[in-house]
């Protein structure tokens, strides 16, 4: 006990000695801590945004899927003889 | 054999890498911390020098001097990588450099802060415009102003090379911290620290200052690999290879 206090009395330096040490040895500990932590955040975030993007790339598939029959055939029958003849043909001849 | 080279300086190639060598690297910086901290409390003279002797503070030694050689070297470090991406354009160096900056500046926070603590008991005075001083202190500037301008630009490619640039600049701050004791006449210019010699240095006294040396280097590049970790998959977010990566880490 006595050669403990002895110890943390540091000759009557204690308030330097372990003024210098407890604010190194906090502040690298600190920055442990932090990296733990925002290793955690970034994973997350990151992992949304991939969840995010792959919800993304499979969303037209998905809707030409569920949207109605009739509509896509509307929609899509009348587009090739305008697109593919009737402009290109006379600039190409 | 030359883009054998550049295999390890992709941020695919490194990031499992990094994961690995994380752990051993933290672990050999616990290890070398608690034994420098035992020997340089239990194993060294309670004092130190002959007639005006330094008392049991002169112990802030054994963090003061490697945390001032770490703010330095690892300043070299940041600007070394800073300068590797300007020149060859690698994505890792960049990175790379992002992740050594809060640590460097940690250290140079602590190499001046224990400083003041060490310079009360026996200079009178926490603070002082010595050279030495006011030069350490704008490095500590230098890495909190590469922080800033990086954070403060959107753009990250815009954001790395102007922050490499600034780092570069900064490099100008080494020498005059290394070279601000040599004052050749005493009358004429007055520094507070003294020229020191390894080789005069208690082989005690030297080998906790050199152990806490290489516990704070293993502990530089855990944080740092860690750091830098995080700032791959930030960065590397629209790659097929993060996503399996984020896969694997949620089912683990």
């Amino acid at each position: 006990m006595e050669s403990i206090l002895e110890f943390l009395r540091q000759g009557g330096y204690a308030f330097f000695v372990w003024g210098a040490f407890s604010v190194t040895f906090l502040l690298l500990i600190a920055e442990t801590v932090q990296l733990r932590r925002s290793r955690r955040t970034i994973l997350s975030r990151v992992g949304r945004l991939v969840q995010l993007r792959g919800s993304r790339t499979a969303a037209p598939t998905s809707i030409s899927v569920s949207a109605p029959l009739s509509e896509r055939a509307a929609s899509t029958q009348p587009l090739p003889p305008h697109t593919a003849s009737g402009p290109k043909a006379p600039t190409e001849s | 054999m030359k883009s054998n080279w550049f295999k390890f300086a992709s941020p695919t190639a490194f990031y499992p890498i990094a994961g690995r060598l994380v752990p051993w690297l933290a672990g050999a910086a616990l290890i070398l911390i608690l034994f420098s901290l035992y020997w340089g409390f239990f194993e060294t003279p309670e004092r130190l020098g002959g007639s005006n002797p330094q008392k049991e503070y002169y112990r802030i030694i054994f963090i003061h001097v490697p945390a001032a050689w770490m703010s330095m070297w690892l300043y070299l470090v940041l600007a070394g990588w800073a300068a590797i991406g300007l020149v060859f354009n690698t994505r890792l160096s960049f990175m790379m450099a992002n992740a050594v900056a809060p640590t460097g500046a940690i250290f140079t926070f602590i190499a001046l802060w224990t400083g003041a603590f060490w310079g009360r008991p026996s200079w009178g005075t926490y603070w002082d415009w010595d050279p030495r001083l006011t030069s350490e202190l704008i490095l500590f500037f230098l890495y909190i102003g590469y922080i800033a301008l990086h954070s403060a630009i959107d753009d990250t490619r815009r954001a790395d090379r102007a922050a490499a640039l600034l780092a570069i600049v900064g490099l100008v701050m080494l020498p005059i911290i290394f070279w601000s004791i040599n004052c050749p006449d005493p009358n004429q210019c007055a520094a507070l620290h003294q020229r020191s010699s390894m080789s005069k240095v208690e082989s005690n006294i030297l080998l906790a200052m050199l152990t806490m040396t290489l516990g704070f280097w293993m502990y530089s590049f855990a944080t740092s690999f860690s750091r830098l970790r995080g700032i791959i998959l930030t960065r590397e977010a629209d790659s097929t290879w993060v996503r399996d990566v984020i896969a694997r880490e949620a089912a683990a």
